[in-house]
């Protein structure tokens, strides 16, 4: 009863993994679990000191044995087992947050947040005219609360740089 | 006390108060700012400070020290960006509170349970210094280890809803993260694969900014897609009926204030254990409203704010009985009492500068009520812009905000990472809020366990030794059973 | 369009904005500084270490006109930050906070940054270890504190800041030349000397070793007393606590800070901020400044802290040759 068709059975593994919450935990469990035994044992360890793999271990175990235990779980439940709404993914953003970061330490962080602030907001249905008021308003509030007031160094345009050395 | 009161009227000269509020108020927008903490503007105010004469400059320094925590709630209930790991707590009801269109309401609320929780917090601190604070230094590792893993079960249990096996898997992961870099008693590189960006760790502020603001962000402009933009209302402040609610809920109050009080005054705990350990307390002795807790119960608000300013000023028991600071704010101001050379010590609670320094910080609590209502204000102004706007200034600010923190672009990348994480944790229906409060108490559990263990020359029973680590395994154990027995009975109409 | 010509307009007025506050950094033009400082300090806020750091960046934003901050980047028992000293982008902008560890980091394999990884400025404070127990301890002095480790090896606790950290280190130099071995105390790791002193003051411990103005407070509040003092002399503040070669053992041991640039940092950039930091560390001001906060004035600068830095190194590589092997 339990196994009575060999490839349902791997179906219904590849289904719950690929629905999500299992191999959320499974895949971080198997690094962590198996990066501890790559900790070294520190020169200076006190021998009371169970050691800095002590506890990761445990972790790693836990995310494993939690995971697993979902996939059990999902596979006692009976019937078909439902599959969570696929929520869409917002790709437009992300790639333009990605883009937006990677582009900092290059074009410097004031032309990146005016190229990144116009965009994002032309995307999200704000009038171009407003939006570019914003934007300009949100780079001097930055300047002026970050760069003035606690004289963070935010990356600034350095292409002159790279040309020059 | 009576010297406490005499000391009070000669604070209230305009030379002393102008500084004193406008510092405040700088307080507060500067801890609302994502990225920006606290530390960072009681550092920047103190040279400031000195130009000023004695009075004026320890009531600025104070008084900033006092709006750190509030101040972190504003963006935490208006876009779910906690500013402090104190006010991850206080996220959960709060925003979900703002979302139904009652956000100023709710930091009103907060407000008055801060300011309340900071009268309450200095008075326990001027009556029982000298006994809590001897409480505090007999608290051993062990003991230490024992309370943060009860403020992680507790907060673990409240926030996880009725899914605690996903709760708890979640403050493991976030845990495992904390690991990260190096190992705090040995210096051993863990988790790093040989990157020298991760030698440092995932530092919580940046990650917090991202699993919380950013990940918000991204489910934002999934709805913005499908509708039609909309804006949020910060909805009316209802003094009355606010008020009413503190009232109302005053029991609530009292135990979070103790229990703030207790947790603050030990120098290895802090305002977040307190704010946990406050929450899950209030749900789990309020059956009746426990499962309307993290959808807006107003005793979800009103538990952690409360215990943690009473913390941030319990803080101030072991700093000022045996010149221990708990954490870095405090230690900044003991470096500030040094120059005016107040210094610690039992004497200074029956001398005149001791009723001085009450003074301040009971006006302090009375002074965050303007400084934070202004506050309020400015960020309801701001949440009422359109919602593109709003967004994309939140994008801005975490990642000004997430390389502010260390001037790295790693952690802006940590940043972005966890941004992502958050949105993928949130559409399998993982909470959030264990993941981050795994990052905060998991490394704390970590060490203390250790220290505990070479201290007792690797006796394991001494973990149970003191009867205040009986007391509190005792309590762990139960919520554990308690907390997975929640599991088990829903299974029936529960699909994982 | 309009889009478009906004945003050529915003591009324009950044490119100007930008182009009028930041000139090129090149060796020749001498007029450096040309942006803000930031000074790298590997500890966090609130503590010694921090505080001077500060001072300093209010002094170098008075002196330089420019703003300067500290930014602290802890971890790793100071490795993280000494690496992001050494590390940082070398124009003479980011100077480097650095401290003992820097000599003993490298040779306990936490890190590969040693003190050739910079150009050291100025060093501007050294404060010797002590060894302190609770006042009512019946420990007196050196002696008897040492005889009782010798009796019951392994029992009683000491601390004072991590496994393998400055202290640490001090207390095993202290015990080796004193024909014992640094297992005959159980070392409690901590975060600074401001948990091992709450701990001491709790009964969890019986002895901390750090530095006199660490535990100024409870040593002039009569909680703790200190027994000995690892230094050739006696600390000013301090006049009533014994050495420990006045007790028989020759051991001393500095906590030491200073600042460094990093190594391709030009050589007259280099020069000026060595001149400035010199000029503020022996101020009047500066005098006022370590005497509230309880630390001692140490000024070495150029040649001299090199060499200083170089005797360091040696003085710690046998003790951590004994401190490893075991």
């Amino acid at each position: 009863m339990l196994v009575n068709n060999k490839s349902s059975y791997i179906q219904t593994i590849v289904a719950a993994c690929s629905q999500g919450s299992a191999s959320l935990w499974l895949i971080p469990g198997c690094v962590f679990f198996a990066a501890s035994f790559q900790i070294g044992t520190p020169l200076i360890q006190s021998k009371y000191d169970p050691g800095p793999s002590f506890i990761s271990m445990l972790l790693g175990g836990l995310l494993l044995v939690g995971g697993v235990g979902i996939l059990v779980a999902r596979f006692m439940a009976k019937g078909p087992t439902r599959r969570l709404r696929s929520t869409p993914l917002p790709i437009k953003m992300i790639g333009i947050v990605l883009a937006y970061i990677a582009s900092i330490p290059f074009i410097g962080f004031q032309f990146s947040t005016l190229v990144f602030g116009i965009t994002s907001m032309a995307i999200l249905r704000v009038s171009p005219t407003l939006s570019c008021v914003a934007t300009a308003l949100l780079i001097f509030v930055v300047h002026l609360v970050f760069v003035e007031m606690f004289g963070i160094q935010l990356p600034e345009f350095s292409l002159l740089e790279y040309v020059g050395s | 006390m009576l010297e406490l009161f005499e000391a009070i009227p000669s604070l209230l000269s305009l030379h002393i108060l102008v500084p004193w509020l406008l510092a405040m108020v700088f307080g507060v927008f500067v801890g609302s700012t994502p990225g920006l903490t606290a530390t960072m503007a009681v550092a920047l105010i103190v040279p400031f400070s000195y130009q000023l004469d004695k009075e004026a400059a320890l009531a600025m320094v104070i008084g900033v020290s006092f709006t750190a925590i509030f101040a972190g709630d504003i963006p935490a209930t208006f876009l779910r960006i906690p500013g402090t790991p104190a006010s991850a707590a206080a996220t959960l009801d709060a925003h979900e509170l703002a979302k139904n269109g009652r956000g100023r309401q709710a930091l009103l609320v907060n407000l008055l349970c801060s300011a309340l929780g900071g009268v309450g917090g200095v008075i326990l601190l001027i009556y029982l210094s000298p006994a809590l604070a001897k409480v505090a230094v007999g608290f051993g590792a062990f003991d230490y280890f024992w309370l943060c893993l009860l403020g992680l079960i507790l907060g673990v249990s409240v926030s996880s809803g009725r899914r605690p096996n996903l709760g708890l898997l979640a403050a493991a992961l976030g845990f495992a993260f904390a690991m990260i870099g190096r190992d705090p008693l040995t210096n051993q590189e863990r988790f790093t694969f040989g990157f020298s960006a991760l030698e440092e760790g995932v530092s919580f502020i940046p990650a917090m900014i991202g699993l919380f603001g950013m990940s918000e962000v991204f489910r934002a402009v999934c709805k913005i897609e499908a509708h039609p933009p909309d804006r949020i209302t910060a909805g009316p402040f209802r003094p009355i009926r606010s008020l009413g609610l503190v009232l109302r809920h005053f029991p609530t109050f009292l135990q979070s204030l103790l229990t703030g009080t207790l947790v603050g005054a030990l120098p290895g705990a802090g305002a977040d254990v307190a704010a946990w350990g406050a929450y899950g307390i209030s749900e789990k002795t309020s059956p009746k409203e426990s499962d309307n807790f993290g959808k807006g119960e107003w005793k979800g608000v009103i538990a952690p704010t409360s215990a943690n300013n009473a913390a941030v000023a319990a803080a101030w028991i072991p700093a000022l009985v045996f010149g221990i600071p708990g954490d870095a704010v405090t230690a900044i101001v003991l470096g500030v009492f040094l120059v005016y050379d107040i210094t610690p010590g039992v004497e200074l609670f029956s001398s005149g500068q001791g009723s001085f320094i009450f003074a301040i910080a009971l006006v302090t609590q009375l002074l965050l009520i303007p400084a934070g209502l202004l506050g309020i204000q400015f960020f309801s102004q701001l949440v009422r812009l359109p919602r593109g706007m709003v967004l994309t200034s939140v994008v801005v600010f975490s990642v000004v905000g997430a390389f502010a923190m260390n001037n790295s672009m790693v952690d802006v990348w940590v940043m972005f990472a966890f941004g992502l994480l958050g949105l993928r944790l949130e559409n399998a229906k993982v909470p959030l809020a264990p993941l981050i409060l795994g990052m905060i108490l998991g490394p704390k559990v970590e060490v203390y366990l250790r220290q505990g263990l070479i201290a007792a020359n690797g006796d394991v029973s001494a973990i149970v030794a003191s009867v205040v680590s009986m007391v509190m395994s005792i309590m762990f154990i139960l919520t554990v059973l308690l907390t997975l027995s929640r599991q088990l009975v829903r299974k029936k109409d529960e699909v994982i | 369009m309009s889009i478009m010509k906004s945003a050529l307009l915003i591009c324009l007025l950044l490119l100007v904005a930008n182009g009028c506050d930041s000139k090129p950094t090149t060796p020749e033009n001498n007029d450096f500084p040309t942006g803000n400082l930031q000074i790298i300090c590997p500890w966090g806020a609130g503590g010694g270490t921090d505080r001077i750091s500060r001072y300093f960046a209010e002094q170098l934003k008075e002196r330089l006109g420019v703003n300067c901050v500290v930014v602290n980047r802890t971890g790793g028992s100071g490795a993280v930050g000494h690496r992001a000293g050494a590390e940082a982008k070398p124009d003479g902008n980011t100077i480097a906070m650095i401290t003992a560890e820097l000599s003993t980091m490298h040779q306990l394999g936490i890190t590969d940054i040693t003190y050739r990884d910079y150009t050291p400025l100025i060093q501007m404070n050294g404060d010797p270890a002590a060894i302190m127990v609770n006042a009512d301890s019946e420990y007196e002095d050196l002696d008897a504190f040492l005889a009782a480790v010798k009796q019951t090896p392994g029992e009683l606790k000491m601390s004072g800041t991590a496994t393998g950290g400055t202290w640490d280190l001090a207390r095993v130099g202290l015990f080796q030349k004193a024909g014992l071995t640094k297992d005959d105390v159980t070392w409690v790791p901590t975060k600074g000397s401001a948990e091992s002193i709450q701990m001491l003051l709790g009964g969890h411990l019986d002895a901390v070793c750090c530095s006199l103005p660490e535990a100024a407070l409870q040593l002039n509040g009569g909680q703790l007393k200190a027994i000995a003092v690892m230094a050739k002399d006696r600390d000013s503040a301090f006049d009533d606590v014994p050495t420990a070669i006045e007790q028989g053992v020759e051991w001393s041991s500095i906590g030491w800070r200073g600042f460094a640039t990093q190594v391709d940092t030009p050589a007259d950039t280099a020069n000026i901020l060595r001149t400035t930091l010199t000029d503020i560390a022996n101020s009047e001001a500066f005098r006022d400044f370590m005497r509230v906060q309880g630390f001692q004035i140490d000024v070495k600068s150029g040649e001299e802290f090199t060499t200083f830095l170089e005797r360091q190194d040696n003085q710690w590589k046998e003790v951590l040759e004994h401190y490893v092997s075991q």
